[in-house]
């Protein structure tokens, strides 16, 4: 089972997307992972970005699934980062539907088809 | 020279966090046909620890059938909700805060209720003498809100860091911070400005709070020149998750608790509460007492493995438990927030919660009067970020209310001030200065690690500021505090020099926030020789009501932090004796009456 390795790798989007379009820019990186018990999306995040790149750009808030912040997609899907669990060979992306602003942060009030 | 054409922004009224508090608060300024600008350092709607709350919003109860069509007990009145704020607040509270709170709840409330808050039953609180609690949801209260700020013409600037207040001869002309978007200096003029930014939980290292929350609105009050109360005084919420790490401050134990009643058992399986709380054991006792008896077994070492104290279930009938999690609007079909329990390893039928006491609510702020002015002309504070209300702690269910009823006022007087002034000048050293402390972190080099720095100061503060202190533990934190101050704060600095929502720069530039606030509970707590609501003293444990019916002030002074004691009045209530009395609960015994 994925859920007891030691180490798991994740791809997560990284870069910006083109101002008129909305077309994404960037491209997926992957990261290695030591995995802990009950680990979500948000704590992946939380990992990279605290020890292995701090430009890495995410937005939360409540980190208990109320805010509606940190919505990410999830191999293709939308889904909170905060309370979906993580496992291996997940690709983790902007929220579908929006404009990208950098990396997963995007900007609510800009919808986008491209997406 | 900062050059101020490109990026000034005009407006009336400034409202820094868009929370609760600060929405409400543009809506009743804009009432009255000002300008409002909403700023926040995250998204509206989706920031804030309205928008996470549980909710519940007290009104006196026999009020309750009016504003939502549940029948209340009629005994109940304003004066009743009154005194129960004070026996809470264990006789700190500003009187007139809490008769404005109190007289003005009902009115707020049925309010959002018009605007489409949904209702779904109603509460009787641990510490409330009478059903006063409407249930609703954060998320509900947030799109009421929203669907009503909509109506007026409110400007939003989302994802921005207010960083310091403008004055001119202690009078608010503006704002400064930075556009986390772009990176971009962003200047702000404004004839008032309401601080709506919530408390300071982020101090701690676990917390039920949103993360963002780290005491910004407090740090820029004080910096300006306004007075901090009641700082020694968190609040914190007991029997909140500590395991699994993803789950952290989630308060599902203390919440099924209180529902159904939990058992708190230490590492030899003793329920400890009998020694603090022997009538109203778990289900009835307050947050306070439970706080500091889950702190002493913690300390005392006779925690569980991740450093909490057990929440079992397990003596309860399982069809209880069932009916519970499957029919309760909290934890209908076993989800707490976002989380199903069944998917996570957390069925309270078969696991028992490590569990402990989390930072939840900050019951000192900026000290205002009953119009929300501080002690800085044209600066208003509404909501958590605001002091006085709550004394040395809350009733539950009063935080909802607060920021509703504050925030509606502080929106009203501030529009009434800016009407009759016009814009002032902005100093241009105070832009140099605060442009100079915002770019900072990007330019230098020294290996100072900013989320190491966090860490540390949020371990300092559970040591040394958490529910259980005393002397040589305040001094020690003091020093600590200090030594952070003057050996690395002046050279923080970041790893990542990106200007694009560069998450480290931020957190960064809290840092401040954080160490003033943290500082100023630090010696509120040392001043205050005596155990008393939400601190508890393990070196004082007698409530003084001889010496210490009093509130401390915090301020700045010729660059020095300084502290006041200033007695409390009281005209609703008669004062407690002037004795010392052991640190203890109320007499009365908790019983339901809905």
């Amino acid at each position: 089972m994925t859920e007891n390795k030691k180490e798991i790798k994740v791809s997560v989007y990284r870069g910006f997307c083109e101002l008129e379009t909305g077309i994404k820019t960037g491209k997926y990186q992957q990261y290695k992972i030591p995995f802990v018990e009950r680990m979500t999306i948000l704590d992946v995040l939380n990992y990279i970005y605290e020890s292995l790149d701090r430009s890495l750009s995410y937005y939360y808030s409540c980190r208990t699934g109320k805010c509606n912040g940190c919505i990410v997609s999830v191999n293709d899907k939308n889904k909170y980062a905060c309370t979906t669990f993580a496992k291996d060979g997940l690709k983790i992306g902007p929220a579908k539907g929006f404009r990208v602003v950098k990396d997963l942060l995007i900007d609510f009030s800009k919808k986008c088809k491209f997406s | 020279m900062v050059k101020l054409d490109k990026n000034l922004i005009k407006t009336d009224i400034l409202i820094i966090g868009s929370g609760g508090a600060g929405a409400r608060a543009a809506i009743e300024a804009s009432r009255n046909d000002v300008q409002v600008l909403v700023v926040s350092k995250g998204i509206f709607t989706r920031c804030g620890a309205t928008v996470t709350a549980g909710l519940f919003m007290d009104v006196p109860s026999s009020r309750i059938e009016d504003v939502c069509g549940i029948p209340g007990i009629m005994k109940d009145d304003e004066e009743n909700f009154c005194k129960d704020m004070f026996e809470e607040g264990k006789f700190l509270n500003n009187e007139e805060l809490v008769w404005v709170h109190c007289s003005n709840a009902a009115k707020y409330v049925k309010e959002l209720v018009g605007w489409g808050m949904k209702i779904e039953g109603l509460n009787q609180s641990p510490g409330h003498k009478y059903p006063r609690s409407i249930i609703s949801s954060g998320r509900s209260m947030v799109q009421a809100l929203k669907r009503e700020i909509k109506k007026y013409n409110v400007k939003f600037l989302d994802n921005t860091m207010i960083t310091n207040l403008l004055t001119n001869n202690n009078q608010i002309v503006g704002a400064v911070g930075v556009k986390l978007t772009s990176g971009d200096f962003v200047v702000i003029k404004a004839k008032a400005v309401i601080l709506a930014t919530g408390g300071a939980m982020g101090l701690y290292p676990i917390t039920t709070a949103p993360q963002e929350l780290v005491g910004d609105g407090m740090y820029m009050a004080f910096e300006a020149g306004a007075k901090l109360i009641d700082m020694e005084f968190p609040l914190f919420l007991p029997a909140c998750l500590y395991w699994p790490k993803s789950m952290k401050g989630l308060d599902l134990p203390y919440t099924c608790s209180s529902a159904i009643g939990g058992w708190w058992l230490n590492a030899f399986g003793e329920r400890f509460i009998k020694k603090w709380d022997t009538l109203r054991m778990e289900m009835g006792t307050t947050r306070d007492i439970a706080s500091i008896a889950q702190a002493m077994e913690i300390l005392e070492g006779r925690g569980s493995p991740h450093g909490g104290i057990y929440v079992s279930f397990k003596h309860l009938p399982e069809e209880l438990i069932t009916a519970y999690f499957e029919k309760d609007p909290q934890v209908r079909n076993y989800k707490y927030g976002g989380f199903s329990l069944l998917d996570s390893n957390m069925d309270p039928r078969k696991v028992s919660y490590e569990a402990g006491p989390a930072a939840h609510y900050w019951n000192g702020g900026i000290r205002i009067n009953k119009k929300c002015e501080t002690d800085v002309i044209g600066l208003y504070a509404a909501g958590e970020v605001q002091g006085g209300t709550m004394g040395a702690n809350r009733l539950a269910g009063n935080a909802i209310t607060e920021c509703l009823v504050f925030g509606a006022l502080a929106g009203l007087n501030a529009s009434l001030f800016v009407k009759n002034i016009s814009f002032s000048n902005i100093h241009n050293n105070q832009l140099e200065k605060y442009y100079e402390r915002i770019y900072k972190p990007l330019k230098q080099k020294e290996e100072i690690d900013v989320i190491q720095i966090r860490k540390d100061i949020q371990e300092i503060a559970f040591k040394f500021a958490g529910p259980v202190r005393n002397k040589a533990g305040l001094i020690n934190g003091i020093e600590e505090i200090e030594k952070i101050k003057r050996d690395l704060l002046p050279n923080i600095n970041v790893n990542c020099k990106e200007m694009i929502y560069n998450r480290e720069w931020m957190q960064a530039l809290e840092i401040d926030s954080i160490v003033t606030i943290l500082e100023s509970v630090l010696r509120a707590s040392l001043m205050r020789n005596e155990s008393r609501g939400a601190l508890y003293r393990k070196d004082y444990t007698n409530t003084d009501n001889r010496d210490w019916l009093k509130n401390i002030i915090v301020y700045k002074e010729d660059g020095k932090i300084v502290l006041d004691a200033l007695p409390v009045t009281n005209s609703i209530v008669r004062l407690p004796k002037p004795e010392k009395i052991p640190y203890m609960v109320p007499k009365w015994e908790f019983s339901k009456q809905c």
